[in-house]
């Protein structure tokens, strides 16, 4: 019985430690970004007191945030879709058809996960600048798109191959066509699969930091991230306004989580080692 | 969701196919360069410096917005300005952009850049000489200060651009924090500064705000400067390297670690970051900062009380004219007189006190204002330009004559300079070996 | 990490079916009865063009083109072939060797913290403990969030005038005015310490691998004495092999190209303490140096390559014991 107390002991002190060390200091940016530029300074309470939006009332005026939640919320919307319209069609025939070099063209957009893609950045920025897709809105959503199809399409193939066998018959007994059929049988079918597949895209584009860096660099295409991180490099200095950038970066992938933890959680684990 | 979903893949399609089209587009239009005609007579000169969007944080953007459209407004029917607004994320891309234009004959009519990128980007023949100009029009010539065309021009007299602004880089320093730690003026020697130290530290403020780049350099530079020798150094010697063969640079950057190692600036001096010189300043924590005259704005937003703007000890100041310049890639005559008519336009005494007005960076031309005019300037920064004369010394800030590399590399090392982890001599060779890297 | 991408663990992507016995009895079928898809070929190429021109332009190309132009002198003016120099150069850079041990350095890191705190948070909430779903939820929160968004965090944390942690070393009667992130001897820990916490990835995971495990493995052990403690360590974890070694993989994916966090927190500094590997590459393609920038890149994905490898023979992923 002992031993037990004493494990149970343990268990919470590690569950403790390692929920403060995670999630303590984002509570406390959080909780400051609600402070005075005195409050934060000052130290002392943890709790803002009294509550202040200096902080989100100067990052609206010194910057044109919206502007910059526009361009994340296009990059993560548009570029979701445009990763899982051509996963989608590479998925299906990739899961459910017979051709040639099906194996290994499978496994070649596998290992698109595989690929530190930081190792990539010259060839990235030149392809984009080659293009005419360098700095411009269409641009990161087409290159968004392409460097998350790969995640997509592993999600959906794994999906797709779980849908029974039947579903081909009935349409082909129908008269269907291929696309119809991707239309009206597989996309309706599959909807678990790309809400799995849409919301890890979504999160992770809306997350990017080095792509919009590197290939959108003017203020008018920068995203969230970029511009409150540069935001806070150049020439600012209102900490309360810099915790407050940081809780908005923030607050898009949290809400998104905590509503579709579901398909999150198990976007993750279809993709990894099954 | 049924339809939503639908909706979007279909949207995504075109976007996707959109985006191949327009890479097709786009790869197969070239650069094309001035263009002169379009409606009769008018001559229309591109302009990749002309922004067309100006963020209302960024004043000097809203002032090239305002003024190239005062351009055109004047010159309607004769010249026009079209904006290709080109925007470097980063130093290295903005030169690099700029020579690689020179290198193809590809640059625009007007561009703007640091003058150092100017003058290597004339190496390739392509930028315009404006030498003949200001010998045919001797008044513009001499509206300008001496020495005004310093940085932008050759030994063989060429010139490849205007100066746009002369700049007395001095040092802020909050008065109540010195009366509270019982010092009545500010110091005119180093020995006094490092005296002065000690007493603001005694009285529980932090005597010097840095940054460990910008603010930092702004120190060495007065260090360096102040020293007999010292102006020559940072004209023309400084793009050399060396540095740790140059007894005054060896002094001015002990000392300047001195300063850290004696407390006498803020622990978050290392960042690179602006931000941790500035807010401990204008917080009211720090007693002193160095800074250019378009701080003053920044004070007065914040409302940091009782500020005074001095020399550096030692008796000296940064100034620099020229260290942005506006130059021109025009080679028909045409365009030529529209790009000579808009270098007049933007150095007269109108547009220059305007654009001081505005952005709080001043003029590089002879120009005294009126009493009804000073009354529009900030007064702090006024009155440490009108006082230039009376310093001692004068030379140009480290950063007019060095490359990125050389700041980058000054981010990196400087606090391990500052720890010990580098002796003074390693600390400025790594620099010499960054800047010989340019 | 928190880039929230799963690596894919099979050979050939066809293990990647769901796990229910019927659903791969169902897949066999109708792979059986598609074979005669004749007919399809034109509509299944049309299919596929999307994934294939995206894939290549953004995938392929560059792989291509980062392996050559790694052999040449390459910049915005002009690229000319200088073979093996770039890597010849590389192993005498003082700055690429710091930034291959700062490297290493986040991986073990992740390897020997993130992944073992992650799983021990998995075998725990898989006991179903009062409250296991809010605390999944606790610990997976930091995941979503951006390193970009962590890095500004943590900024304000290791402030040295503001800092959280300064406040609380101040309170508990220490030094409080220390540079966590400028000092020498603390940046790389520092750094490190942002985001080693963050093992929500790993945590469910391990989670639903250990919903995998059969419950009759647990009834047999539960036959022969063990519970609580001792069927985690002795029954649960060594059948955990296998999640671990694809954890371990995306923590080395994610930690070999580590970028965004030092880029926002130290830009490599203080003396290339922090500089790691992506970082190194990324100022050299801003200061113009393309090919030697591409020999970093290639030695970044090489050690992808080699870390994905060695770890999937190591701990046989693919593979499980029950």
């Amino acid at each position: 019985m002992a031993i037990r107390a004493l494990n149970r002991g343990t268990r919470l002190l590690f569950l403790t430690v390692v929920g403060l060390a995670c999630l303590g200091p984002i509570l406390w940016v959080v909780l400051s970004s609600f402070k005075t530029q005195g409050q934060i300074y000052g130290g002392g309470s943890f709790l803002p007191n009294p509550v202040s939006f200096d902080g989100y009332r100067a990052l609206f005026t010194e910057i044109d945030i919206l502007r910059y939640y526009l361009n994340t919320l296009l990059y993560a919307g548009l570029g979701t879709l445009g990763a899982l319209a051509s996963a989608l069609l590479a998925a299906y025939p990739a899961a459910r058809m017979e051709f040639p070099f099906r194996r290994s063209l499978t496994a070649l957009f596998t290992l698109g996960l595989a690929i530190p893609i930081t190792g990539l950045i010259v060839p990235e920025f030149v392809i984009m600048r080659e293009l005419g897709l360098y700095d411009s809105l269409p641009g990161m959503i087409v290159f968004y798109s392409a460097m998350w199809f790969p995640l997509a399409f592993v999600i959906l193939r794994a999906y797709l191959s779980g849908l029974p066998p039947s579903l081909e018959e009935a349409a082909a007994l129908d008269g269907a066509g291929y696309f119809q059929l991707i239309w009206r049988i597989i996309i309706p079918l599959a909807r678990p699969g790309l809400a799995t597949a849409g919301v890890l895209v979504f999160i992770n584009v809306w997350n990017d930091f080095l792509f919009n860096l590197l290939l959108a660099p003017s203020p008018e295409h920068q995203n969230v991230q970029v511009s409150l991180a540069l935001f806070r490099g150049h020439f600012t200095t209102d900490i309360s306004a810099i915790l407050a950038g940081t809780t908005l970066m923030m607050i898009v992938p949290v809400i998104c989580f905590l509503f579709l933890q579901r398909q999150v959680i198990a976007g993750l684990t279809t993709g990894a080692a099954r | 969701m049924k339809s939503t979903t639908r909706w979007g893949c279909a949207l995504a399609f075109l976007v996707i196919a959109g985006g191949l089209l327009a890479a097709c587009g786009g790869s197969g239009g070239g650069g094309g360069t001035s263009s002169s005609g379009g409606s009769g007579k008018e001559v229309v000169i591109t302009c990749e410096s002309c922004p067309t969007t100006a963020p209302k944080d960024d004043p000097f953007s809203v002032f090239y917005k305002e003024m190239w459209e005062a351009f055109n407004e004047k010159y309607k029917g004769t010249y026009r300005i079209e904006p290709k607004p080109f925007k470097p994320t980063s130093d290295e891309e903005s030169a690099e952009h700029f020579e690689r234009e020179a290198a193809t004959g590809t640059l625009s009519d007007l561009f703007t850049d640091q003058s150092n990128v100017i003058r290597s980007a004339a190496e390739a023949g392509t930028v315009l000489n404006i030498a003949p100009f200001l010998e045919e029009d001797s008044a513009w010539k001499e509206s300008f200060v001496p020495e005004a065309f310093a940085s932008a021009s050759n030994e063989a007299g060429e010139i490849f651009g205007v100066p746009e602004e002369t700049d007395s880089i001095g040092i802020y320093y909050n008065k109540g924090l010195f009366a509270k730690a019982g010092i009545g003026s500010f110091p005119t020697t180093w020995e006094q500064l490092l005296e002065d130290c000690s007493k603001l530290k005694a009285s529980g403020t932090i005597p010097f705000a840095m940054d460990g780049d910008w603010v930092t350099q702004l120190m060495w530079t007065n260090l360096i400067g102040t020293q007999p020798g010292g102006e020559k150094f940072l004209k023309h010697e400084i793009s050399e390297g060396n540095y740790a063969d140059n007894p005054i640079v060896v002094k001015a950057t002990e000392f300047l670690k001195q300063m850290h190692t004696e407390g006498c600036v803020n622990s978050d001096a290392f960042s690179g970051n602006y931000e941790s010189a500035a807010a401990p300043f204008l917080a009211g924590e720090a007693a002193m900062i160095a800074n250019g005259p378009w701080m003053t704005s920044e004070i007065a937003a914040e409302g940091t009380k009782e500020v005074g703007y001095e020399r550096s000890p030692g008796d000296g100041l940064i100034v620099v004219t020229g260290s942005a310049v506006w130059a021109s890639g025009a080679h028909d005559s045409e365009s030529e007189e529209a790009v000579i008519a808009f270098m007049k336009f933007l150095t007269s005494e109108e547009e220059m006190f305007t654009k001081a007005v505005k952005t709080g960076s001043y003029w590089p031309i002879e120009f005294t204002p009126s009493a009804s005019q000073v009354k529009k300037l900030d007064p702090l920064s006024y009155k440490l330009v009108s006082e230039t004369p009376e310093v001692k010394y004068t030379y140009p800030n480290s950063k007019f004559d060095t490359s990125q590399q050389f700041s980058t590399e000054w981010i990196n090392d400087w606090p391990a300079y500052v720890q010990g982890g580098m002796s003074t001599e390693e600390f400025l060779d790594a620099l010499s070996a960054a800047q010989e890297k340019q | 990490m928190s880039e929230l991408s799963p690596m894919a663990a099979a050979d050939d992507g066809l293990q990647l079916s769901p796990p229910s016995a019927a659903a791969r009895r169902g897949r066999r079928r109708v792979l059986a009865l598609e074979r005669p898809t004749r007919g399809m070929g034109v509509p299944i190429a049309i299919s596929l063009l999307p994934a294939l021109v995206l894939f290549s332009i953004f995938f392929l190309v560059p792989l291509g083109v980062v392996i050559v132009t790694s052999l040449s002198d390459w910049g915005p003016i002009g690229l000319s072939f200088t073979w093996l120099a770039n890597f010849s150069d590389l192993f005498s850079d003082p700055a690429f060797i710091t930034a291959l041990k700062n490297t290493a350095f986040f991986c073990a890191a992740g390897v020997f913290i993130q992944v073992p705190v992650g799983v021990a948070l998995g075998i725990i909430l898989s006991q179903r403990i009062r409250g296991w779903k809010v605390l999944r939820t606790i610990y997976f929160l930091p995941n979503i969030v951006s390193i970009a968004a962590l890095a500004l965090v943590y900024l304000s944390v290791y402030n040295p005038r503001y800092g959280l942690l300064n406040q609380i070393l101040g309170a508990l009667g220490f030094a409080a005015d220390h540079d966590w992130l400028f000092d020498l001897n603390t940046a790389l820990p520092a750094v490190a310490a942002t985001w080693v916490f963050t093992a929500g990835v790993v945590m469910i995971l391990t989670m639903a691998e250990i919903a995998a495990i059969p419950e009759e493995i647990y009834d047999a052990a539960a036959v022969d004495g063990a519970s609580g403690w001792t069927q985690a360590r002795h029954v649960t974890l060594p059948l955990l092999r296998n999640v671990i070694g694809v954890c371990t993989i995306l923590v080395l994916l994610a930690t070999i190209g580590y970028f965004d966090g030092v880029y926002i927190m130290t830009s490599g500094g203080p003396a290339n303490h922090t500089l790691t590997l992506a970082l190194y590459s990324f100022q050299e393609y801003s200061s113009g140096h393309w090919g030697y920038a591409n020999a970093i890149g290639v030695v970044l994905i090489g050690l992808g390559l080699i870390a994905i490898v060695a770890i999937r023979r190591l701990f046989r992923v693919g593979e499980r014991d029950f």
